[in-house]
Formats: structure tokens, C-alpha cells, sequence
């Protein structure tokens, strides 16, 4: 029992001082560098790598404090005793499984590594951190069959026993061709009882290359390629900026700012929020990032002008995407990468596009309209500082955007090097100038940190597993065929494209779906007479809302995560958003000259 | 089923000929599933390798950056700067090599089934710069996975900035790098010369590649099928080195049409240039090309020099 609490304060130490390492290396590099012409060894890749052991044992973390995401208690939450007892089960003893499963295919991964091993910095080889993974699912298999029974024998036996039976069935197995329906209807069973989704999605995914009789761990393989992705370490390092600013008085400071500068009211808590919103994720690149960081201010602050939580959630939650269209965020870099065109005419023609999208958003969402607001009593009349007064009081958290986006642009960091510096930034500016952060406080930040990006990546990375299938299979291909054979015409193949995104968008991840989609469906949209840039502005507006819907709709996930509710009920607080940001982005593929006045006016 | 990866563009020649050696083994074999995956949809060269390697891929098409993941003396072709003057020394070396190499290959579980190449690497800059001296100030693109190199570099009083392919562009742009060897073909592709349109016509470094395929994949083809695979990659290789050549000169001319700055190291500044490569072979030789390959390399080179003087 001792042993496990160990294990239990072991991952987190890992975990968290993984995240530790990703931020000091990264600054050390900039220190170092310029000072001695040599810094440290490989360390951009050891930073990446980093990333994974993060991820696995903040998943295990997250695991611990029952912060798995899940699509609800589902069954398990029913009032008869025997089936709800019974659902818990059976989702507990499956996640169990699966994750024995997982961890066969990533050690069988891990074996290919060992094979040719490449040093990764100071002699390391790769394998070292990468049986993270194999060791990771094996004790979140652990963890998972000790919950099922209440006395001790038991609860070793199913802790050993049920992730044995998975590695089993995968060493068994790999490589055979098996029917793919039985794993769906158990997949989707467990799904309804409460499985963390993570466990879903990656059983699909081994379930999908079992069915063609390709090696399983393409799926471990596919969760490394992106939790390794050099862009990644600047997830958990933004969130980490986030997290500090929520937890200090950084939120009552930029409330009392908004306050003296938008009047407080529920008309000017809105527009401020959802502009807020935008610009934040345009700078941190990532839309979950923005829900971590603002989260905290935000809600609190719509609720006091009269917001029930509910919409609150939904409009911090939806506007969140909104910010890819506005420039410098990643998503619209990559894009202007892929599809060749110049990224200065990308970043014009995305500022038009993002404002109509965030007026549909507020105009059709209905989070202009008084008569759906709770009525407020104003508690306490709040000290009414003066604007100037206000802007002192909060000038580190203004400055903050300023540090993550003036180092990047003016090329003095990478867009690693700037995350960490903002996350450095935001830990000296509470720690010393404010006095709020204490040491105690840095180290429980830093393991909420790694347990919300834990179990964020690891549904990321199964996630990327299911697209590699979808790759694999030649899926996106066939559809495009498809598309382009029954539209004769521009307007309907418009409306369509922006529907398939919606759907695409909910299957993949963000970066997949721009690498993928965007040169398969180019060709088509300029055979249509579609301007590349245009099509990049739809591409974008639509796949932006497609981060509110599940499967691989990361704003969900990051504010069941940030809010502390189920999926379900995240999922129905962005509905209305959804519906009015379809509308905005049908507007946008309609009228071209949203994305191409702008760039034409200011010369290409 | 057969299925190849690479980071080639869709439809590009390249894609073209690996269409045209799976038509020759579909055709061996009286069907199958053959399948392409091009501009890295399985992911970058190591992924690739890697996805080779637990059996999800069975062949790809890859430059020494994924080579090197599988044999490491591989590297002797593509990352001794200007130790190679023509494509004709290219080809000799490599034909030199190419023997031992392909066995190297095998002991490692795959098979050579064509060679090929993609362009001179040359430097595309901001600022005009002929000297190695007039490049010292500036922030050179390196890849972020190859440690090694970026040591060399600093070592030099050069400054590498690791990033991914994809970030070039904006790097160049907000100027967090000044500097990025890249092929013609490459730059004109990715647009880096409209940010850095000054391109030094130094062939500082070929960009050599191969196709490979799993050593499981080939022994279970047919001796027909191996057979007709094999005269297909002879003759794909072919034809991908005399279009990549052709290539490189067509890319400098529609560059140079739309702006690109082509600069010519004079007399002086082509020996200060191979001073620098001569600093540099210690450094290179037993850190990122095993020492023999690099006695061998040059050994050949020496001898054919020799030989086309006479
Ligand atoms: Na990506
Ligand atoms: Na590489």
C-alpha cells in the first residue's frame, strides 16, 4: 500500500519535472548560446522528447485524481445499484485491457528502436525515453484493474491480471487479420459506461489496423510522432503561463481592468471576452491553451454580469477557436506552408474573416441578448478604480502577450523559446513583483499542469493513431474522388466543403488535417475557380469550429478539463455557438472578398 | 500489399516513377495492393523508417536525413561539403560505393532498389554574402534533429537555429534566421527565395537519395516479381537523376525571373571556401561519417581526378 502511494508521488515528480526541464532547458539555451557559442546538447529534440514522459505519467497523474476525460459517467451513473456497480465495472476492466494492449504495441515499437538505437543527447539512446510508453500504459492498466475491487487480494489480482490478459491478446494477435465489428460494439459500450475516452480512441485505432492485418504499433508509433512534434513543448509551457496567471490575483486584477474599460455590463463582458479570447489563442497558437489561460478570468467575470455558467462555458469555450484566423496563430502559418502562398498575404486575409466570425458569434450565438441573462444583484458596488489605475494594477498581465509575441516575431526565440520565456515571465512576475506564488503553490501548479496535458496528449496521440488509419487506408482520397464527382456546381460545392470540414475537423487533429487535407482538396477548390487564399480563410474558419466537436475537438476536452464538467454538458453549452459559427463561415466561403480585399488593397 | 512512403510531392516526377515500379511488380506478381503515400502523409524520413521498421511500411523513397536513420556511413554522399565538384564525381563515387553500400543496407534489413538525387545544396541568404567570412553574422536554418552538425557549425563562430522544415519561411521572415542552404528546387517550391533572394552558386552539398524496401518485403516478392522490380528501380533512378538536374537549372531560372540574386565566389573567395571545408573534414571525418567511408570517398576521388587529368 505504501508501495503504490510511492508509485502515486513517483509519477508526478517525473511528470512534473519533465515540465520543469522543458522550461528551464529552453532558456538555458538562450543564455547559453550567445555567451558560449554552444548550449545544450541536441535540445530542442530533448525538450520534445521531454513531452512524452510528460505525457504518460501526467496521464497517470490525471488518472490518480479521477481526471480522465470521459464522455460522462454515462451507465455508471444510473440510480439501480447492480448496473450502474456493474457498468463501472465493466468500463474499468476493458480500459484495463486496452491499455495492456497498448502497452504490448509500444513495446513492440520500443524493441524496433532498440535495434538500431540513435543517440538523442549526452549518449542517450532514443529507446530510453520511449519505453515511457510501454511502462506508462502498463501501470495505467495497474491502476485502472486495482480500482475494481474493494479488498486487497482482489485488487491485485485484477490489476495484475486484466492489462496480462491485453499484453497477451496483443503478442497473440498482432500481425492477424480479426473482424472489426466486435471491438466496435464493445467500444462503444464502454464508451456509454464511463471508459476514459483516451482508452476509446486508441482501441478503435488498434481495432482499425487489426481489421487490415497491419502491426498494431503503428498506433504507439503514431502517439510518439506527435507528442514529439517540435511545435508541441509549447502546449504545456503556455498552459503552464495560464495556469499561474489563474491562480494568483492576475484574475481579479484584469477583471477590475476590464471593468473600468468595457463598464462591467453583460454587452461589454461579452465583446470583451470573446475578443479577448481570439487574440489570446491567435498568440499562443493553441485554442485549448486559451480555455486553460482564461478560463478562470473569464467565467468568473461573465457570471458576475449576469451569464448563467452554462452559456459562460460555452462562450469562452467557442470563442477560444476563434483565434486561428488572426495572425500569428500556428494553424494559419502551416497552412500558408502547405497550400505556397505567401504568409503575409495569409495574415491579411485572415483579420476580416476572423471579426465577421466572432460578430456571428455574438450576434447569432445570443450572447448579446439581455433577456437570457440571469438577473444580477449587485453584491457589492466593486471599488471603481480609475482606467489608468486599473492598467497600472494589472501591467505584468497585460505585458504577458506581449513576451510570447514579441519574441517570436522579432526572431529573437523560437516559438519553444518563447513559451518558456512566458512561462518564466509569468512565474517571476507572481512570484516577485505580485508576491502571490509561493514555491508550494509553483509545484502544485506545475502537477495540475501535467496532469491536464497528460490526459490531453494521450487522447491526442490516439487520436493521431486513428488519422494515420485513415492515411493508411486511403480514406481522405476516396472521399475527395467522391466530393468532386457529384458537385457540378461552385455554391453547392461550397456549402459542402464547409460541411465535410466540420466533419473532417471532428475526426482529425488540426495540424493532420491542414498537412492532409490541404493538398487534396486544393486541387479541387482551385478547379472550382476558388483563389488559394480563400480557400485557406474556409479551410481555417472551418476547421476552427470543428474544435467543438468530439472526438478530436480539443476545446471540449480542455474545458471538461478547466470547468470540471462532463463532456455532455460542455458539449450542449457550445451548441448554440456552433450553430451561429457555421453560419459565420458559410458567410465567409460566400463572399470572397472578406479574405482577398484586405491582401489586394495592401499589394501581395 | 506494398506500401511506400515518402516526403515527395504528389504527382511529382518522383511520385511518377514510384507509380511506374509498382506497376512492374503488380504485373510480376498478377496483382496486389500497391500504394504511395507521398509529401509525407506517414510522417517525416525517420517516421518513415521507423513505420518501415515495425512492417507497417514496406518501402520509401528517402534523402540521407532518413538513410542515415537506417546506415550512418550513408552520410559520406551527402554531408562532406564541397568534397564533391560535378554530378559526374557523384556518380563515380557512388558507383564506387554503391556495391558495399547496398550490403551495408541489407545486413540492416533493407533493400536498395534505385538511387537517386535531388539538387546542389546551396545557401539562399537576406544580405548579399560571396566569403565564408561575409556568412559568420548571420543565423543559419539547421534541422533540428541532427545535433551533430549544428556542433560543427557553432564550433565555426556560425550560428544554427534548429527548427522544422515548415518554420522556415516565417523564420526567415521575422528574421529569427538570415541564412538556409536548401536546393534550388526546394526554395523555389517553399517560396524561401522571395525572403532571401541572394543564392550563392557554390554546389556546397548534393542532395542524394535512395529507395528502400524491407529486406521481409523483397524475400517475399516472387524471383519475378524481384526481378522486374529491380530493372524498374535501375530504370527509375535513372530517370529521377537526369530530371533532378535539369530541375535544379529550371528552378535558378524561373527564380531569377521573379528577383533571385545569383552570386559567383570569385577566384578569392572560392579558396577561403575551401579552406573552410578543409577545417571542417577533421571535424567531419569519425563524427558524422564513419572514418573509413571517408577514406574512401576521398580515395576515389583522388584517383579519378588523377585519371581525368591525364
Ligand atoms: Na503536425
Ligand atoms: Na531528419
Amino acid at each position: 500500500m505504501t508501495l503504490l502511494r510511492g508509485l502515486g508521488r513517483f509519477d508526478a515528480w517525473l511528470a512534473a519535472g519533465a515540465l520543469a526541464l522543458m522550461l528551464l532547458i529552453p532558456l538555458a539555451e538562450i543564455v547559453l548560446r550567445p555567451l558560449f557559442g554552444r548550449g545544450v546538447e541536441n535540445a530542442p529534440v530533448l525538450v520534445q522528447h521531454l513531452g512524452l514522459v510528460l505525457a504518460m505519467f501526467g496521464a497517470l497523474v490525471a488518472e490518480r485524481s479521477g481526471h480522465l476525460t470521459s464522455l460522462g459517467a454515462g451507465l455508471a451513473a444510473v440510480e439501480h445499484p447492480h448496473l450502474s456497480r456493474f457498468a463501472k465495472f465493466f468500463a474499468g476492466a476493458s480500459s484495463a485491457v486496452i491499455c495492456g494492449l497498448l502497452a504490448q504495441a509500444s513495446w513492440t515499437f520500443v524493441i524496433s528502436e532498440m535495434e538500431a538505437p540513435r543517440p538523442l543527447a549526452y549518449g542517450i539512446p532514443g529507446w530510453v525515453i520511449q519505453a515511457a510508453m510501454p511502462a506508462g500504459f502498463l501501470l495505467l492498466g495497474l491502476r485502472l484493474g486495482s480500482r475494481l475491487a474493494e479488498a486487497w487480494p482482489w485488487r491485485i489480482v485484477a490489476a495484475l491480471l486484466l492489462p496480462l490478459l491485453g499484453w497477451l491478446g496483443a503478442a497473440y494477435f498482432d500481425g492477424e487479420t480479426l473482424p472489426l465489428w466486435p471491438f466496435v460494439v464493445w467500444l462503444v459500450a464502454i464508451l456509454f459506461c464511463g471508459a476514459p475516452i483516451f482508452a476509446v480512441l486508441g482501441g478503435l485505432a488498434l481495432a482499425l489496423f487489426w481489421q487490415e492485418g497491419q502491426p498494431l504499433a503503428a498506433v504507439p508509433l503514431s502517439h510518439y510522432q506527435i507528442t514529439v512534434n517540435p511545435s508541441l513543448p509549447a502546449l504545456p509551457l503556455f498552459t503552464l503561463a495560464g495556469l499561474i496567471f489563474a491562480r494568483t490575483g492576475a484574475a481579479g486584477r484584469l477583471g477590475t481592468l476590464f471593468t473600468a474599460l468595457f463598464g462591467g455590463g453583460a454587452l461589454g463582458t461579452a465583446v470583451a471576452a470573446a475578443l479577448l479570447c481570439s487574440f489570446f489563442t491567435a498568440l499562443t497558437g493553441g485554442s485549448g491553451v486559451t480555455i486553460l489561460a482564461l478560463g478562470g478570468l473569464l467565467l468568473p467575470l461573465l457570471t458576475r454580469a449576469g451569464f448563467p455558467e452554462r452559456r459562460g462555458i460555452g462562450l469562452v469555450t467557442s470563442a477560444s477557436a476563434l483565434g486561428v484566423l488572426l495572425a500569428p496563430s500556428v494553424p494559419l502559418i502551416m497552412y500558408a506552408i502547405i497550400a505556397k502562398v505567401p504568409i503575409n498575404t495569409m495574415f491579411l486575409a485572415g483579420v476580416l474573416p476572423a471579426l465577421v466570425m466572432v460578430a456571428f458569434l455574438l450576434l447569432a450565438g445570443g450572447f448579446l441578448r439581455r433577456d437570457l441573462l440571469a438577473p444580477v444583484a449587485p453584491v457589492e458596488a466593486p471599488v471603481r478604480l480609475s482606467r489608468r489605475r486599473a492598467i497600472l494594477a494589472a501591467k505584468w498581465e497585460i505585458l504577458a502577450p506581449l513576451v510570447a509575441i514579441g519574441s517570436m516575431v522579432s526572431g529573437l526565440a523560437t516559438p519553444m523559446e518563447s513559451a518558456a520565456l512566458t512561462a518564466a515571465y509569468a512565474i517571476l512576475t507572481q512570484m516577485v513583483a505580485h508576491r502571490e506564488l509561493d514555491l508550494r503553490g509553483l509545484g502544485s501548479t506545475l502537477v495540475d499542469c501535467v496532469q491536464i496535458i497528460g490526459g490531453i496528449m494521450l487522447i491526442l496521440g490516439m487520436a493521431l493513431g486513428l488519422t494515420n488509419f485513415l492515411v493508411d487506408a486511403g480514406i481522405p482520397d476516396l472521399a475527395v474522388d467522391w466530393v468532386q464527382s457529384v458537385l457540378p456546381n461552385k455554391y453547392y460545392f461550397l456549402v459542402v466543403l464547409v460541411l465535410f470540414l466540420l466533419v473532417a475537423g471532428a475526426l482529425m487533429e488540426i495540424y493532420a488535417a491542414i498537412v492532409v487535407l490541404v493538398p487534396l482538396l486544393l486541387p479541387v477548390a482551385l478547379a472550382y475557380g476558388i483563389d488559394p487564399v480563400h480557400f485557406g480563410v474556409i479551410f481555417l474558419a472551418s476547421i476552427e469550429i470543428a474544435f467543438l466537436f468530439p472526438p478530436a475537438g480539443l476545446n471540449i476536452y480542455f474545458a471538461s478539463a478547466m470547468f470540471r464538467k462532463p463532456l455532455r454538458y460542455v458539449a450542449a453549452s457550445v451548441l448554440p455557438a456552433v450553430g451561429a459559427m457555421f453560419l459565420g463561415a458559410l458567410c465567409i466561403s460566400l463572399l470572397p472578398f472578406l479574405a482577398t480585399w484586405l491582401p489586394d488593397l495592401l499589394g501581395r | 500489399q506494398f506500401r511506400i512512403g515518402t516526403l515527395v510531392p504528389k504527382n511529382s516526377l518522383y511520385h511518377r516513377q514510384l507509380m511506374e515500379i509498382g506497376e512492374a511488380w503488380r504485373k510480376a506478381e498478377g496483382g496486389g495492393k500497391y500504394l504511395v503515400y507521398p509529401d509525407g502523409s506517414q510522417g517525416g524520413e525517420t517516421d518513415i523508417v521507423r513505420r518501415m521498421r515495425i512492417g507497417q511500411l514496406q518501402g520509401g523513397l528517402l534523402s540521407v536525413a532518413g538513410l542515415e536513420a537506417i546506415e550512418p556511413s550513408i552520410a559520406a554522399l551527402q554531408l562532406m561539403p564541397l568534397m564533391f565538384r560535378s554530378w559526374d564525381e557523384v556518380d563515380h563515387v557512388r558507383e564506387k560505393l554503391r556495391a558495399g553500400m547496398e550490403k551495408k543496407f541489407l545486413a540492416k534489413g533493407f533493400v536498395v532498389l534505385a538511387w537517386g538525387d535531388a539538387g546542389w545544396v546551396r545557401f539562399f541568404s537576406k544580405q548579399p554574402a560571396a566569403a565564408p567570412a561575409d556568412y559568420r553574422g548571420m543565423k543559419f536554418f539547421a534541422w533540428g534533429s541532427e545535433a551533430a552538425q549544428q556542433e560543427i557549425m557553432k564550433s565555426l563562430g556560425y550560428t544554427p537555429v534548429p527548427l522544422e522544415v515548415s518554420d522556415i519561411l516565417p523564420a526567415i521572415q521575422t528574421g529569427m534566421i538570415n541564412a538556409v542552404p536548401s536546393t534550388p528546387y526546394f526554395a523555389l517550391a517553399t517560396q524561401i527565395y522571395t525572403s532571401a533572394p541572394y543564392m550563392l552558386d557554390l554546389n556546397w552539398a548534393p542532395i542524394v537519395g535512395a529507395l528502400v524496401i524491407t529486406r521481409k518485403a523483397w524475400d517475399e516478392m516472387s524471383p519475378a516479381a524481384q526481378k522486374a522490380v529491380q530493372a524498374a528501380g535501375v530504370q527509375a533512378g535513372d530517370k529521377m537523376r537526369v530530371q533532378a538536374r535539369k530541375e535544379v537549372d529550371e528552378a535558378v531560372e524561373a527564380m531569377k525571373k521573379r528577383g533571385l540574386i545569383v552570386t559567383t565566389p570569385n577566384a578569392e573567395q572560392m579558396k577561403a571556401w575551401r579552406e573552410l571545408a578543409d577545417k571542417l573534414y577533421p571535424q567531419i571525418r569519425g563524427k558524422l561519417v564513419p572514418a573509413d567511408t571517408f577514406d574512401e570517398v576521398v580515395g576515389h576521388l583522388e584517383s579519378y581526378r588523377a585519371g581525368k587529368g591525364k
